[in-house]
């Protein structure tokens, strides 16, 4: 039996090597922001074009139009995460973007490390090199549920999110009064904790070392403050780290894209861009990114 | 270490490899508590200490129970329950206690017994030190009803081997099954590659792994929106998935350990107690406890419940020692007041079950039996949510938007859910199949087949197992 059964299974992933390319990318569906966010550190780490420019950041980046930002724009931004995942990903893949827009918002949150040995483990990334069934994109599961939806003709509702885009949370458009202040409770009391001064003494080093390797290797690295509530962004968290960041990276030496403190941005739960407020924010971003 | 890491699967292949080695195999037990220390301290060295100081405790009094005067082996006995319960205390229950009296601010008593790290698997290597202590106690009392096997031998050195063995055991180690020193120590033999039982480490490990890493690893993504306030978000019909699928995912995660830990502890030669027998099938909570995490309501019952009176000091004394043994039973789980009432929730229905029992007798019908089946399942699966909102109120509120929600329904969040309970149910299914006609092997090995590739395929991001926070 036992044999017969590693026979059986081989044979099967087999068949699904074969079949794959033949299966309709439609009936595919990648649900929940943990696999978007592999399946956008896949994509990344498999991409062949070597000078794509890349954002790093959070799922308050994440909220920024891919379309706005077109296809020499690759998001590494991850809900849950913060930009040094990214950072890390550019970092031990040894690709040299030309253009690396840097989110500072959530320069506390930690590298995601299971993630990184995923995507970024050698063996693996030569078995997703042979065969692509072993990506993210192509569980059999994902097909199951595209197909599913399909059968079902609802599942689509909300609209999903282009592939690799987390198409769950956070909702980019207001949310009712209720859910807003429960969430603005949450984010304040989190925000308005100092962070440890040590730690972010530590992962402003960390950033400004990535920032100097990518600059000599010829990458031009932006950096920017997303705006969040106003009445989030002046408490201790937010502005312990814009004052660090200020100090080790002065703007008459390092490129910044400032957004206007005095404008009221409207948000979604107190951090996150409703979906017009984030267009013009990335079409700001894009332009003022320019040299 | 997770079972489902690289290091932990070479940690095993080294260990197999040199365990069953010729020249070795009187060495066999070191090979075994070796590859257990490293496995324990994988992550943190330091942890090792406490595991010592757990069994030097154990192995002590245990020896002094059975090989010391006959006068003070009840002294030894309640010194190593004791002992044992205070490690326990100190590391589990001693942060949230000197937070209540001292609070929790920087520099305060509080703070510093806040600081101190939850040692993974106390709660499972203390109830099995407690096991031997009370089981050697027994087996040396004249009127000894148990019949416990001689579990201590006359060498001290051979007994602290052994002891180190059961106590660090790294199948069962830090999420059970919580053996009892009367099944685990008649094992302690030399073991040969031909004795394996290659169908149970197979099937086991297949099926666990499975559960594990397809089903509970995939399911979390989805449950992890059982947050505060995130739920609030949410619609009526998604809230209602979502808990099923965290009740689906609970199984998944604790049944599928058990069984890697039985597949393992098969792979060497030992054989670990059943830990789950396909719970959500009870038509009562009394059911239920019999099939869910058995290791550990054995457990409660023979060293609790059986001592504290049990049924034999009349109906009133019964329902308040099962309430005592499930709340007790509910803290075991965690220093946190919701396990204390998740507990009490049990308690209460088991003792509302006996009661009615007496009272009312239902017809045996197949629709009855369906209705109770469904009836313990929704108690328990709402039970749940005290294990993923720690805080009482969120609770409420996660019911209360059960009821009243207005939110659109998540459609890919349900059907990410139901893909992933799927396979939970045709687990369940395939076991009443086999139930109702037990001759029927014929493809079977389709079945694995299909498992061992949707694991390659289909698995979901590591995940700690749940049960390693208690």
């Amino acid at each position: 039996m036992i044999k017969r059964s590693i026979i059986t299974a081989l044979a099967l992933l087999l068949i699904y090597h074969f079949a794959l390319p033949h299966l309709s990318r439609a009936c595919y569906w990648i649900p929940g922001q943990q696999r978007a966010n592999y399946l956008n550190a896949q994509e990344y780490v498999h991409q062949p074009i070597q000078d794509l420019n890349v954002i790093v950041g959070s799922s308050m980046a994440n909220e920024l139009s891919q379309e706005i930002l077109g296809p020499q724009f690759s998001k590494l931004t991850f809900p849950a995460g913060g930009a040094f995942t990214g950072l890390e990903i550019i970092h031990q893949t040894g690709k040299r973007p030309p253009v690396i827009l840097i989110e500072a918002n959530t320069l506390l949150k930690e590298v995601d490390e299971p993630m990184l040995a995923d995507v970024l483990s050698p063996w693996r990334r030569q078995l997703r090199e042979i065969s692509p069934i072993f990506r993210e994109a192509n569980r059999p599961s994902n097909f199951q549920i595209g197909l599913l939806d399909g059968l079902a003709g609802k599942l689509r509702k909300p609209q999903p999110a282009p592939a690799g885009e987390d198409n769950s949370t956070p909702p980019n458009k207001p949310a009712d009064p209720k859910l807003l202040g429960a969430m603005m409770d949450v984010h304040r009391g989190h925000l308005k904790q100092a962070p440890d001064p040590e730690i972010l003494a530590a992962k402003i080093k960390r950033l400004g070392d990535l920032i100097d390797e990518f600059t000599l290797a010829g990458s031009r690295c932006v950096l920017f403050e997303l705006p969040i509530h106003s009445s989030l962004a002046g408490l201790p968290q937010p502005l312990a780290i814009r004052n660090a960041m200020a100090a080790r990276f002065p703007a008459d030496r390092y490129h910044w894209v400032r957004f206007d403190p005095n404008q009221t941005y409207p948000t979604s739960d107190g951090i996150h861009l409703t979906r017009p407020v984030a267009d013009e924010v990335t079409r700001k971003l894009l332009a003022d990114s320019r040299p | 270490m997770l079972f489902t890491s690289l290091p932990f699967v070479i940690l095993v292949m080294i260990a197999f490899a040199i365990y069953y080695l010729p020249m070795v195999r009187s060495w066999q037990i070191t090979v075994l508590t070796v590859a257990s220390f490293l496995f324990y301290s994988w992550e943190d060295p330091i942890l090792v200490f406490l595991l010592i100081a757990s069994i030097l405790i154990n192995v002590v009094t245990s020896y002094q129970i059975a090989i010391g005067k006959k006068s003070a082996q009840r002294f030894w006995a309640l010194m190593g329950v004791v002992l044992n319960l205070a490690l326990l205390f100190f590391f589990k229950y001693g942060p949230l206690v000197a937070q209540s009296l001292f609070g929790g601010d920087h520099g305060s008593i509080g703070h510093f017994f806040m600081s101190i790290p939850l040692p993974i698997g106390i709660s499972f290597f203390t109830f099995q030190g407690i096991s031997l202590v009370i089981e050697v106690y027994r087996s040396k009392q004249p009127d000894d009803p148990f019949n416990y096997p001689e579990m201590v031998p006359a060498s001290f050195s051979e007994h602290l081997k052994n002891t180190m063995l059961f106590k660090a055991f790294f199948p069962s180690l830090v999420a059970g099954p919580i053996i009892k020193a009367h099944e685990f120590y008649p094992q302690i033999v030399p073991k040969s590659l031909a004795a394996i039982d290659w169908s149970v480490v197979f099937r086991s490990l297949v099926v666990g792994y499975f559960l594990k890493m397809v089903v509970a690893d995939n399911l979390k993504d989805s449950t992890f929106w059982i947050d505060y306030p995130s739920f609030l978000n949410q619609s009526r019909l998604t809230l209602v998935v979502l808990l099923f699928g965290y009740s689906m995912q609970i199984f998944a995660d604790f049944a599928g350990y058990s069984l890697i830990a039985i597949g393992l502890a098969a792979l060497f030669g030992y054989n670990l107690p059943q830990n789950f027998n396909y719970p959500y099938l009870s038509r009562s909570f009394t059911e239920f406890w019999q099939r869910w995490h058995i290791s550990l309501s054995t457990w409660l019952r023979e060293y609790l419940y059986i001592p504290l009176g049990g049924n034999r000091k009349g109906s009133v004394r019964t329902y308040v020692n099962l309430f005592i043994v499930m709340f007790l039973g509910g803290l075991w789980h965690g220093a946190a007041w919701s396990y204390a009432v998740w507990g009490s929730f049990h308690g209460l229905a088991l003792a509302a079950e006996r009661f009615g029992k007496s009272w009312i007798r239902f017809p045996k019908h197949p629709l009855i039996s369906i209705i109770q089946g469904c009836i313990v399942f929704s108690f328990v699966t709402i039970a749940w949510l005290l294990f993923k909102l720690p805080k009482f109120e969120h609770v409420l509120g996660y019911l209360n938007a059960m009821a009243r929600s207005t939110a659109p329904n998540n459609y890919w969040m349900v059907g990410h859910v139901l893909t992933y309970s799927a396979p939970v149910a045709l687990y369940y299914g395939w076991h009443l199949l086999k139930h109702r006609f037990p001759k029927v092997h014929h493809g079977e090995f389709i079945i694995f087949a299909i498992l061992i590739a949707a694991i390659v395929l289909d698995s979901g991001t590591t995940g700690a197992f749940i049960y390693f926070q208690f």
